[in-house]
């Protein structure tokens, strides 16, 4: 017997001023095929967004399985599920290779399948080892659905697969090929919700949801298609941190904020000739340890890279939370320390590396935290995020008066 | 008498101060009267204030 | 003349009356006790306006958690006007401690006083969360994050509190309700009742004004979205 594997129950979700889901119930069973219909501003993608936990609740919860992901109590659980999700925006950096961002969503299943005839079926074979950056919006489209797709071809066990509006943007022939694989998925037990206005993808349904009347009717059973057989290959989640790390390494983001602030703030210190032999001990290390500080300081310039595209908000989607730069500010704070020891001091000790390290790292995450808490905003770049940031200067100065 | 001359310019700057600040928040309450007025005008509105705004605001 | 305004006005005049006895009336402290026994009387200003900010960053808590916890549109509207009133009264503390410092310490700001910095820091939480506002579209959204942070802005008063007792380094120690007798001369706190209860009245009367303000807003961008949608 089928049982449901997304549940909403009496979700109440308000956005801006206005209450756009009001005691909504939907259920998708293993095995079916879900379209929610209504007009622009029904409030489909609120639905679809409410159902991976990305929206607040302000009543009802929504469950994964047997688990509760979220309710309107705030309470958050990561979901059990392998969870595919295409959001109205590709929610991937234009500095990820497809092919590495087709490996990192199935990932999160605990396996992977091969993603060439995928690739190939949508004509983008030759785009593999490319940056997203490098692709048209209709190729870059087609990764994002991909990416939301393979997931559940991964899954052993039956995945939720959310859609908004995966056909925007494609070709006609690429929308065919979208609907055989959604009757494969569906035929091996998979659950699947779509956002769409597209009729040949109304007519994959099994059930159709009038978001605004908010009534479920049954359509008509489409052909049953079986899974091919597909060779899976146990793999490891991706964890954020080591795709924080990765995504800074390569597009070198740490340089042009922390690094330069880092950087210049050794260099102004340069600039001042030679001071510190007048100094007590505690200025001393105040002014060794400042341009780390700067550095730190300057915050987790992930999170803003993360808005491009809404990748933040498909990384909660599927994995709960948010990459972030792991030990890189730890790393770099050694090492701008070690730089400003020995440009300002000599030789310096291992306590104020190892300080200097902890300091950056603490204070890189700890402002990355504060950006972060804006992420529901209309306008997150708007806010001034710097205005919190002197919290940490206390400390600062708490930390030299112990040290000294 | 140097020392009551810093004292009696800081207060005088704090005075002036607050004195703009307030004088800010009763035009800005005086111009919204007069665009709530007007819009209440045009769109025939009572121009009494609604008690019941709140739990028309909260169902809206 | 609306109840708000009336206040404010009431406010004002103690204020300045205040301010006036305190140059003109009020005893001179001990040379001995201070670098700057004139400066010193800046306190008149100083600690009313500390006592009407902890109103205002009260204010803003109550409201914070009124909207997070019952969707409440008064609540809403306390903190709206808990953060612009915490926001001056926070500046006007900051300002005149500096002034105090400049003449007493012979520096504005000292980074290590925690009573300071915790302050320095409340006042510039309100600057965050009246410019962040300011900068949004009002919906949940922004209110539910502003709301966040006005709740702990709030966990800072108690560590200020705290640390005026405990941790001062070159802060003097409070002066009222300290238990001990005689910390302050009659004439003194006379002057300095008559600041605290006009900055009460003040800062009552700027919150009320400035609720009704938000009221106000929100009724004009009702009656305008309305009239968008061809009423």
């Amino acid at each position: 017997m089928a049982k449901p594997l997304l549940t909403l129950k009496d979700v109440h979700v308000r956005r801006g001023m206005s209450v756009v889901l009001d005691g909504c119930s939907v259920s998708v069973d293993s095995g079916q095929t879900v379209v929610l219909t209504g007009a622009n501003g029904a409030g489909k993608s609120t639905l679809l967004e409410a159902a991976v936990g990305l929206l607040p609740l302000e009543q009802g919860r929504v469950h994964h399985d047997a688990t509760v992901i979220i309710d309107a109590d705030g309470r958050r659980r990561t979901s059990p599920l392998t969870v595919g999700t295409v959001l109205q925006k590709n929610g991937m950096l234009g500095s990820e290779v497809v092919i590495e961002h087709l490996q990192c969503a199935m990932s999160m299943s605990g396996s992977t399948v091969n993603a060439e005839p995928f690739l190939e079926a949508f004509n983008l074979a030759h785009r593999a080892n490319d940056m997203v950056a490098h692709l048209s919006q209709g190729q870059a489209r087609k990764v994002a659905v991909l990416a939301g797709l393979l997931p559940a071809f991964a899954s052993a066990t039956p995945a939720l697969v959310l859609l908004d509006e995966p056909d925007a943007g494609l070709d006609g022939a690429s929308v065919d090929v979208l609907c055989g694989w959604l009757d494969q998925l569906r035929g091996h037990g998979h659950a699947i919700l779509i956002a769409t206005h597209d009729q040949r993808l109304v007519d994959r349904a099994t059930h159709t949801v009038d978001v605004a009347e908010g009534t479920t009717a049954p359509a008509h059973s489409p052909s049953e298609t079986t899974l091919s057989d597909l060779q899976r290959q146990p793999t490891k989640p991706t964890r954020r941190a080591a795709w924080g790390v990765k995504m800074h390494l390569r597009t070198m983001m740490w340089l042009n904020t922390n690094g330069m602030a880092g950087l210049l703030s050794l260099g102004v210190l340069l600039a001042m000739g030679s001071f510190m032999d007048g100094l007590d001990e505690m200025q001393q290390l105040g002014f060794v340890l400042a341009p780390t500080m700067a550095m730190g300081l300057c915050g987790e310039p992930l999170v803003s890279a993360l808005r491009e595209e809404r990748a933040a908000a498909w990384w909660r989607a599927v994995s709960g939370g948010e990459p972030h730069a792991g030990w890189l500010p730890f790393a770099l704070g050694l090492v701008m320390t070690l730089m400003s020891a020995t440009a300002l001091q000599g030789v310096p000790s291992m306590q104020t590396l190892i300080v200097g390290s902890a300091l950056c790292g603490v204070v890189w995450h700890g402002v990355g935290w504060m950006q972060r808490s804006t992420q529901r905003l209309a306008r997150p770049q708007a806010v001034f995020v710097g205005l919190l940031t002197p919290v940490l200067i206390l400390p600062y100065s708490l930390l030299l008066s112990v040290l000294s | 008498m140097e020392g009551m001359t810093y004292l009696a310019v800081a207060y005088l700057g704090m005075l002036v101060a607050i004195a703009l600040w307030t004088w800010t928040v009763v035009q800005r309450s005086r111009r919204l009267d007069q665009r709530l007025h007007a819009l209440e005008g045009v769109a025939g509105v009572d121009d009494q204030p609604r008690k019941s705004d709140d739990e028309a605001e909260h169902k809206a | 003349m609306k109840w708000g305004e009336m206040l404010l006005l009431l406010g004002f005049t103690g204020i300045g009356s205040t301010l006036l006895l305190a140059l003109l009336w009020a005893p001179s402290v001990s040379l001995d006790a201070f670098e700057s026994p004139a400066a010193q009387r800046i306190f008149y200003w100083h600690v009313p306006a500390a006592w009407a900010a902890f109103i205002a960053f009260g204010a803003l808590f109550i409201g914070s958690a009124g909207w997070l916890f019952r969707r409440s549109e008064w609540a809403w509207r306390l903190h709206v006007a808990g953060s612009e009133a915490g926001l001056a009264t926070g500046l006007m503390t900051v300002w005149s401690g500096c002034v105090w410092g400049a003449a007493e310490w012979g520096t504005p700001w000292d980074w290590t006083d925690v009573r300071l910095n915790t302050f320095g820091l409340l006042t510039l939480l309100a600057v965050y969360v009246v410019l962040g506002r300011n900068s949004q579209p009002d919906g949940v959204e922004s209110r539910d994050t502003f709301a966040a942070f006005g709740l702990y802005g709030f966990v800072l008063v108690p560590v200020t509190y705290i640390a005026t007792r405990i941790w001062t380094i070159r802060h003097p120690g409070p002066v009222v309700a300290t238990g001990d007798e005689g910390s302050i001369n009659g004439d003194m706190g006379l002057v300095l009742l008559l600041g605290a209860i006009s900055f009460t009245v003040f800062i009552i009367g700027h919150m009320l004004t400035s609720m009704r303000l938000t009221a106000l807003e929100q009724r004009l961008s009702n009656l305008q979205g309305q009239h968008d949608g061809g009423i």
